[in-house]
């Protein structure tokens, strides 16, 4: 694969042109280019997100303007910097890394302190337990999966047990790390998918457009670490498509090696992730085998030659790894994911529920300017699916890669569609991280073939692109965050990172102090993830003899539904919190999305319900701290 | 392509004397600011580094492949060594550091008779030129400028939260070994000193009471005897503040112990 030199950056990287040393500094000049002023930019729009953020916590109205313009500050000018033709390679891979790493920091200036995400909570709880126990396959109660993907905390307790890090320490410095080298991974990828190290960058600002990129997937989870070993896979996957073309294969058991290595590593960290990389490969595979009719054609002695010897791997080691280690965790999971979209879907189809309304949660909505931004952002890139479609398949040049990412990119569509239910809305959520690896590369072929763009001063069309790259982010973060989920601020009912106060910290603290961990506990959604974590408790979510867990909360009187979850359910505590009873959930939902009226509720949990636990005989409140409640239930279950 | 990276041996020696520090380190008391800087690379870098090296003929990758593959292999040495020797012995700080010097000592013994010779050292430092770097030095600064606020911030927001808690456990639950005594606790988390009156009583007699001063974030605990010292019937805690019932907690001794 043969990469083009049109590209000021394209001849050998790190040794750019202007090497020498000269008397005076020009901006620009350097291996770095402009990079390091960049960095400056990107560094003070960081510094503006997180005033932004001091301003949302204390309800300032001013919040808003200073992330937003935090954001597009870290963004754009690299974005701008990105399009540019004169930037070197090395100059194009020290961005992408900035990128990475500044989009990162501000997800931590959320909470800096702290672990507040659902799934972050989740893997806090799983590192704790390896580090208490030794046992990687502990059961967890916050996030199912954890038992059966262990590469994450497998990775972070060493950290934290040999540095003294706390695991919110360790955590963190392991996610920037990985995804400072994410990116750099993607442009590597993508500079051998497009030929081209400025369409590599191109792509990566693209990619960072994603719904999942800014917060989901820098959260402290397995899928942030997994991206990053499919990309190392992937690219294993490239030299070796291209060392088997070479005469004597220089290196191939080296990267047999590498291939085992990453495949194996990967399919211990993350199943979503395995499973499409596998979808990957293969399908590159058999686009190799049957559908390349181009001058690219490769001409190989054995299918094992292309990608088809990784996706055998993989595909063997994943299939392993289901059967013996994770399977059930993973139908949980998965099971839970998929069947929830699907059936949102059948019921929207069928009409037997409303279609989810664009840009409204909870109570909370997208202002106009906001949803135009959106709509804006998505049209762009369904834009680019059909010239970018257009422009690969009528290539002669075009290889079997190239289509595979294309009609990945194709899904990306689909993914839409899903948004129109509550539950799918997940599923394109975490779909999104694959998805737009096809839409960057797709994006990245259109913008490189721009030949006006190709000139040195073309500036303006420059200024006008990154415009409206930081528009396709900026309405990114917008479909994929929520309204109250974008910063920090006052407490929320049932608003997930929202919803973490310093009550429900002081009652997990007590737990984990006072009662005997693992202990079986009844509690809404948002404090089951302090109480799962910090809390060392085993929140029940699931129905109890076919019964709602919810009928204990939701009913007026405790009756026997209710007390035969408690008994059958092997229930030890109950945790109640008053402030439910304030307004609907924010987040759609109190306890489950299966309860009565998840999504759909105009009116907050009658405040009688929750207060008739302390006259239920059995029932004894050991402690409170005016917000939150918790009733040991061994009188009404032994009683 | 950027030109493939040689380095000589310098760093495969570099990263096996890094790994060695990183020993000593663990076993000779330093400040925790420094074992941490010092341990970092041992779980994020080196064995990743070595691993490359040992898989990878000299030369075969570019500068930016190794760096990506360094994190990606270091991911999957603890992560596929741990799963291993959780098979047989169980993971702790001792395991962890052996299983770490183990992978990477044994790379680096691999690349180096790998490369054997093959490569002379030509990687150089390139000329660093103090503008840029400055920028960066700034760059740096004002991002940790950026979390010292979001930290404060942070922190600031949970103590604008003003509450006490109150609670009764039986002693010794946590840890499965019952003691037949009632733990009390108070916890004072209203951002400032407060006096508190407590009361036990069972069947609406009092039975202990206390006053006392808790500073912000203080905790005050007692315990008392339970079970026969009280009878059936639940023991009520009541927390007064400004002789107002405040909280109020209870147990059932008959049905707890």
């Amino acid at each position: 694969m043969a990469l083009e030199t049109a590209d000021a950056g394209a001849t050998l990287a790190g040794a750019p042109a202007d090497v020498s040393r000269q008397a005076r500094y020009r901006p620009g000049s350097g291996p770095l280019g402009f990079a390091p002023v960049l960095a400056l930019v990107a560094a003070i729009g960081v510094l503006l997100v997180a005033v932004g953020d001091d301003a949302a916590r204390t309800g300032s109205s001013l919040a808003q303007p200073l992330f937003w313009l935090g954001l597009v500050a870290t963004y754009a000018p690299i974005a701008f910097r990105l399009l540019s033709a004169s930037a070197s390679r090395t100059e194009r891979i020290a961005l992408v890394a900035l990128l990475g790493g500044a989009l990162f920091l501000v997800k931590v200036l959320y909470s800096p302190n702290s672990f507040v995400f659902y799934d972050e909570l989740g893997w806090w709880r799983a590192t704790h337990d390896l580090l208490q126990t030794g046992d990687p396959f502990s059961s967890n109660p916050l996030v199912v999966t954890t038992p059966g993907f262990p590469g994450l905390d497998l990775f972070t307790a060493p950290l934290a047990q040999l540095a003294k890090l706390s695991i919110f320490d360790a955590g963190t410095i392991v996610i920037g790390v990985v995804r400072t080298a994410l990116m750099v991974a993607l442009f590597l990828f993508l500079e051998r998918a497009t030929r081209s190290s400025r369409a590599a960058g191109i792509g990566v600002a693209v990619y960072a457009c994603n719904p999942s990129f800014l917060y989901f997937n820098g959260q402290f989870a397995y899928e942030s670490v997994a991206l990053l070993l499919g990309l190392s896979l992937l690219l294993v996957t490239v030299r070796w498509v291209e060392s088997a073309g070479l005469a004597g294969g220089r290196g191939m058991r080296s990267l047999i090696a590498a291939m085992l290595l990453l495949a194996f590593t990967l399919t211990v960290t993350h199943h979503m992730t395995s499973y499409a990389i596998f979808a990957l490969l293969a399908g590159w595979a058999a686009f190799d085998e049957f559908g390349d009719n181009t001058e690219n054609a490769p001409a190989r002695e054995s299918l094992l030659d292309g990608p088809a010897l990784p996706a055998i791997l993989l595909g063997l080691m994943a299939s392993a790894w289901f059967l013996f280690v994770a399977g059930g965790v993973t139908i949980t999971e998965l099971g839970d994911v998929f069947t929830g979209a699907i059936r949102s879907a059948v019921d929207l189809v069928f009409g037997g529920s409303a279609p989810k309304r664009p840009f409204e949660a909870g109570g909370q909505s997208n202002t106009w300017p906001e949803r135009l931004i959106a709509v804006a952002s998505v049209l762009s890139l369904l834009l680019v699916i059909p010239l970018g479609l257009r422009r690969i398949w009528r290539s002669s040049a075009s290889d079997s890669l190239q289509r595979v990412l294309a009609l990945i990119a194709v899904l990306y569509v689909v993914t839409l569609g899903l948004r129109l239910t509550h539950n799918g809305t997940e599923t394109s959520q975490r779909a999104s991280e694959f998805v737009f690896l096809g839409l960057a590369f797709l994006a990245a072929m259109v913008l490189k073939d721009l030949s006006w763009l190709r000139r040195e001063r073309a500036r303006v069309g420059m200024l006008a692109l990154a415009g409206l790259a930081t528009l396709v982010f900026v309405g990114g973060f917008i479909v994929g965050e929520p309204p109250q989920g974008r910063q920090p601020g006052p407490f929320l009912v049932s608003a997930e990172r929202r919803s973490v106060s310093a009550q429900g910290i002081a009652a997990a603290e007590f737990a984990a102090a006072e009662l005997p961990p693992g202990s079986r506990v009844l509690v809404d959604h948002a404090n089951a993830t302090l109480i799962g974590s910090y809390g060392e408790l085993d929140p029940v979510t699931r129905r109890v003899d076919g019964i709602s867990i919810t009928r204990v909360f939701f009913d007026r009187n405790l009756g026997r539904p209710a007390r035969r979850v408690i008994r059958n359910g092997h229930i030890d505590y109950l945790i109640v919190d008053r402030r439910l009873s304030r307004t609907p959930p924010v987040g759609g939902y109190y306890f489950t999305q299966q309860e009565p009226g998840a999504f759909s509720r105009a009116t907050p949990i009658s405040r009688a319900a929750l207060n008739k636990f302390p006259t239920v005989p059995g029932l004894k409140k050991i402690y409170a701290n005016g917000a939150i409640a918790i009733y040991d239930t061994s009188g009404l279950r032994f009683g | 392509l950027s030109r493939p990276s040689v380095l000589g041996e310098r760093d495969l020696v570099a990263v096996a004397a890094l790994s060695v520090v990183g020993l000593l380190v663990t076993v000779i008391p330093f400040p925790d600011w420094f074992r941490a800087i010092v341990l970092m690379p041992l779980v994020i870098v080196l064995p990743g580094y070595a691993l490359a090296a040992a898989i990878f003929p000299p030369g075969f990758v570019t500068r930016e492949e190794r760096t990506v593959f360094t994190i990606a292999f270091s991911i999957g040495a603890a992560a596929l060594g741990g799963l291993l020797l959780q098979l047989v012995v169980r993971l702790d700080r001792g395991t962890w550091l052996g299983l770490l010097l183990v992978v990477t000592l044994a790379a680096c013994a691999v690349a180096l008779s790998r490369r054997n010779g093959q490569f002379t050292a030509t990687w150089k430092m390139p000329p660093i030129d103090p503008v840029p770097v400055a920028a960066i030095v700034v760059a740096v600064a004002i991002g940790g400028a950026a979390l010292a606020i979001a930290s404060n911030s942070a922190s600031r927001q949970l103590d604008r939260s003003h509450f006490s808690a109150l609670w009764i456990v039986p002693k010794g639950i946590n840890s499965g070994r019952s003691a037949n005594q009632l733990e009390i606790g108070v916890q004072n988390h209203e951002g400032r000193s407060l006096r508190y009156r407590l009361r036990i009583s069972h069947h609406s007699a009092t039975v202990r009471k206390w006053k006392f001063r808790l500073g912000s974030g203080q905790l005050w605990q007692t315990s008392l005897p339970a079970g026969s010292a009280f009878g059936n019937g639940p023991v009520v805690a009541t927390l007064f503040r400004n002789d107002v019932i405040y909280r109020r907690v209870a147990i059932d001794t008959g049905a707890s112990f």
